[in-house]
């Protein structure tokens, strides 16, 4: 064997190991040096194949070659080992515990009215309904005379109606915004109106002179009593689930004809009976009824033709059964701990 | 308005346990409140019979009595009541009864004798606060009879809800009649005729009505040679069984006739009326009158008064008199059964601040078609209850008879309102079923006459809609399955704008709050400096610090702050959206403009943290205003 041929198998054995072993990037490069750099061993064997006779050129060339190949795919396979290893290290020098208290940003939350007004808002929409607001301080018209309601009726009397000086008021129901509803647009009309509304109670866990109602009112030719309970049955599904079962029964309000007052199964016994529903199991929801023909006359609806339904509704009230609030004077009285709990 | 279970069964017989009953009457409109069983505490108290009395061996004051209770052994109980005579009957508590003042009724020895029970007064019993002796019981009783039965307490009490549209449903007949289309049967009058003895009224009295609008009809009858005194046992438990007072028998009887027909009645004596007749007439002008429960009433020339021929001696409808009221010398009573009209009734005992039993009815209408029969009535079982003698005949002063009322009713347009058919069989069933009249018309068109107690309530082909529906029930009118519907639009812009500002807000940390619309007038003039605001003031306000109607929302969500800080809730960061309201802006007009406003209150956060949330807040509501200006006021807006 030659000696040309000597050393190339030499490296061929040498090189293998020490690049392996070869701990740090620095080293492999210094490595690299050795054996590729420009006085590098690999390097300096096939500048000297010019001294190796001819006829042993072609395959000695051959082998140089095969070997500086084979060395240059070890210190690249070596050079990504190294660097993961590198990459791992570092990784593991600034991992993240991602389960450390950070800053917790305080988010406040919507009054729990306006959530309950919005879920109901929204039930009504998603069924064509949609929305119209009207003043809070109004005039006897709107609230009473065209509403059916005469000078002499009990609903009128002083201590339920807050009286403004100048003869106006503060309304008592949203009705009317749907009085003030009609007499602008022609029918057919489907509307429900929320807002706040006000009566001369003195304060208790059930009487608020401040309170909020959503109304709703639905005018066209075809409209029934049927259409009125399939409207606030579908409503309560969507309300309190599968449970919200509803009971009509016959009552008397001057703006509907016939009129009923609608219960639902008590959300607290799911009907039982028990203490928030006396023993009935069943709660006071709503009001309701057919539109009275005396109401249409009043807005320049032609009754004949039309017919209509109108419900009105306690949003304070739904929100106290929804969350087993037990008194309605919580609601405006602010105290942050309570009203961030919603 | 208080139903005895019992007293309604004596006019219509129907099949129904008190809590169906009280289903049946709120499933037709008439919702009951409350109901409560009035032998509630009685349970186990029974008539017994003082068999046999001895003597204590070792108790001067005590006695031993052998108690007979119908159980064919008696039982012997240790007495010491001064009214304890052989033969007596007497409630009797046998051992382990509870009595309503919790007491319990156990085997014990008093002074060496063995005691089983015991005979109880009605202070033990709860009826009364006589603790003098046992209570007596009539001697008709049979021993071993429970107590309730035996003093009227076996009965149920229910109180009914009624609209304000029934004025016919004050009463146990007014109930009765809802009954009647349920159970098929017609209710029965109670017996109405007198044994009229005494002389013609025409020469015993006369009547006048200068009034006839505030009084329609007046009619009444005389009754002679009353005693006056306690009402009978039936009588009074039949008034207590709907939570009346026994006043005395003359009284009770008119008590008793207006629970049970809704006629209010009143008695005078006529020999303390001047020259013993009646003038309905307005009152003059601050003319007084003393009223029953002895306040002096200054009057109105509107008010309708019941007068002798020199001075008022009721306010009609409302109360009576102090002078002229029956006492227990009163041997001739004129009885009054009158129809009063709705309006001026409710218009004068509204003006009074004056609110009974009568004027409860009148205001909502009586009926005047009943009143010849409730007359009578109160006659014969005054006569009846002070053994008097009822002068012969009666005034009725009725100068222009109220017209009854027709209504059409065309079947298509019940199909129209409800979106079931009626036949006509099923019309005539509930309509007739309480009291109406159908009769046909052509074209398929009901006419339908209304009962005289119903003549203010119904006056509208709706309101025999209303009966048929009500009457069907609630319950029984189909629900469609489906609906059409075609989606109105708009309406909502300014609704998602404000929960879009909530949701904005509230995500950056500020808690939603809703403030009371009043406020403190003096509040605002602290803060603002007088004249800045006109703010609208309230007629009568609840309490002086909420006189106004906030003329921005700065106030109260100011107070809401400081009661925040009372709780030591800290760190406020507090929003609210709600409407205000100035007289200048509003120009007198009705009318509420919304607004919102945002605090950051406390010195915690520096004032430099209230730009960048509303700047956020104004480019999110596109609000092209995002400036800030250093101003005067002391509320940045």
């Amino acid at each position: 064997m030659s000696a040309y041929l000597k050393k190339i198998e030499t490296l061929a054995n040498l090189a293998p190991g020490s690049i392996s072993e070869a701990k740090t990037l620095e080293e492999l490069e210094a490595l690299r040096l050795e054996y590729l750099g420009r006085k590098g061993a690999v390097t300096e064997i096939l500048h000297s194949l010019a001294q190796v006779p001819a006829e042993q050129r072609p395959v000695l060339g051959k082998r140089a070659n095969e070997l500086k190949k084979e060395i240059e795919r070890l210190i690249k396979a070596r050079e990504a080992e190294l660097e993961n290893e590198q990459f791992d290290r570092e990784i593991a020098r600034h991992r993240m515990d991602v389960t450390l208290p950070g800053f917790k940003p305080w988010i406040g939350s919507i009054h729990p009215l306006n959530q309950t007004q919005a879920r109901i808002n929204e039930i009504f929409f998603s069924m064509g309904f949609s929305l119209a607001e009207g003043p809070e301080v109004e005039d006897e018209f709107h609230n009473f005379e065209a509403l059916n309601t005469p000078a002499d009726h009990p609903a009128r009397d002083v201590q339920d109606t807050f009286y403004l000086e100048g003869g106006l008021l503060l309304r008592s129901h949203t009705s009317p915004v749907q009085v003030r509803h009609m007499q602008a647009h022609k029918p057919p009309v489907r509307i429900i109106s929320p807002g706040r509304v006000f009566r001369r109670d003195t304060p208790d866990a059930s009487h608020s002179p401040v309170f909020h109602q959503v109304e709703g009112l639905y005018v066209d030719e075809h409209v029934t009593f049927g259409d009125l309970k399939y409207t606030l049955e579908q409503f309560a599904l969507q309300l309190f689930g599968p449970a919200g079962k509803l009971r009509f029964r016959p009552s008397f309000f001057p703006f509907t004809e016939p009129s009923a007052e609608v219960d639902c199964l008590c959300v607290f016994c799911s009907g039982k009976s028990c203490r928030v529903c006396k023993g009935t199991g069943w709660l006071e929801l709503l009001g309701c009824g057919m539109v009275n023909p005396n109401v249409f006359k009043a807005v320049g609806y032609d009754p004949e033709r039309w017919t209509g339904f109108a419900f009105g509704l306690g949003i304070d009230r739904i929100c106290m059964l929804v969350h087993g609030i037990n008194d309605i004077r919580l609601f405006l009285e602010s105290d942050v701990n309570f009203l961030s709990q919603f | 308005m208080n139903i005895s279970y019992n007293w309604l069964k004596s006019l219509i017989d129907f099949d129904l346990a008190p809590h169906e009953l009280a289903e049946r009457l709120t499933m037709s409109g008439h919702a009951v409140e409350e109901m409560s069983y009035l032998g509630e505490g009685l349970e186990g108290i029974v008539v017994g019979r003082a068999a046999c009395i001895r003597p204590h061996p070792d108790a001067d004051k005590l006695k031993l009595v052998e108690v007979d209770y119908g159980r064919g052994e008696n039982v012997e109980v240790v007495c010491g009541a001064p009214n304890v005579k052989q033969g007596g009957l007497y409630p009797l508590a046998l051992q382990g009864t509870a009595l309503p003042g919790g007491f319990k009724v156990k085997k014990t020895k008093i002074r060496g004798v063995e005691s089983c029970g015991m005979l109880c007064s009605e202070a033990e019993l709860g009826l009364s606060d006589d603790a003098a002796g046992l209570m007596e019981l009539d001697s008709g009783c049979k021993p071993g009879t429970p107590l309730a039965a035996v003093i009227g307490r076996d009965d149920w009490l229910l109180v009914l809800e009624i609209t304000a549209n029934r004025g016919d449903m004050w009463s146990h007949l007014g109930a009765a009649r809802e009954l009647q289309p349920f159970t098929g049967r017609k209710l029965t009058l109670p017996p109405s005729d007198c044994d009229e003895r005494g002389p013609e009224i025409e020469s015993l009295t006369s009547v006048k009505i200068e009034d006839p609008v505030g009084c329609p009809r007046y009619m009444a009858r005389v009754i002679l040679d009353v005693k006056v005194g306690p009402s009978p046992r039936w009588l009074v438990e039949r008034l207590e069984a709907v939570g009346q007072r026994s006043i005395n028998n003359v009284v009770d009887v008119t008590n008793y006739v207006l629970f049970e027909l809704g006629q209010p009645l009143h008695t005078f004596d006529m020999d303390k009326l001047k020259e013993k007749r009646i003038v309905v007439r307005k009152a003059g002008e601050g003319e007084t009158i003393l009223t029953l429960d002895e306040l002096a009433r200054r009057l109105t020339a509107k008010m309708t008064v019941i007068a002798d021929a020199r001075k008022p001696v009721a306010v009609a409808g409302v109360m009576g008199e102090k002078f002229s009221e029956v006492d227990e010398n009163t041997s001739r009573v004129l009885l009054e059964c009158a129809y009063f009209d709705p309006v001026t009734n409710r218009r004068t005992s509204r003006a009074l601040g004056l609110f009974s039993e009568a004027s409860r009815r009148f205001e909502r209408g009586t009926d005047y078609g009943l009143m010849p029969f409730a007359v009578d009535r109160a006659a014969r079982l005054i006569a009846e209850v002070s053994s008097g003698t009822v002068a012969k005949g009666v005034i009725d002063i009725y100068p222009s008879p109220i017209q009854g009322k027709v209504v059409e009713l065309r079947p298509s347009r019940v199909k129209r309102v409800l979106g079931v058919e009626f036949d006509e069989s099923e019309i005539r069933k509930w309509l007739e079923g309480v009291d109406f009249r159908v009769a046909k018309k052509k074209g398929g068109v009901l006419e339908v006459q209304v009962p005289t107690c119903r003549t203010l309530d119904v006056s509208r082909e709706e309101d025999l809609i209303e009966e048929l529906a009500r009457l069907r029930g609630y319950d029984r009118i189909p629900v469609p399955s489906r609906m059409d519907i075609t989606p109105e639009a708009g309406g909502r812009e300014n609704y998602n704008r404000e929960m879009n500002l909530r949701h904005a807000l509230s995500g950056m940390g500020f808690q939603e709050v809703m403030t009371t619309s009043f406020a403190d007038s003096q509040f605002i003039e602290k803060i603002y400096g007088p004249g800045r605001f006109a703010p609208m003031k309230l007629e009568s306000p609840i309490s002086s610090d909420e006189d106004v109607l906030r003329p921005s929302l700065f106030p109260t969500l100011l107070a809401c702050v400081k009661r925040n800080l009372n709780q030591r809730n800290r760190n406020l960061r507090l929003f609210e959206i709600g409407n205000v309201f100035t007289r200048s802006l509003e120009k007198r007009e009705p009318g509420s403009r919304n607004t919102w406003e945002s605090r950051l209150p406390g010195a915690s956060v520096p004032f430099t943290g209230a730009g960048p949330p509303a700047s956020s807040i104004f480019s999110r509501s596109r609000v092209c205003w995002n400036r800030f200006f250093p101003g005067s006021s002391s509320q940045p807006r």
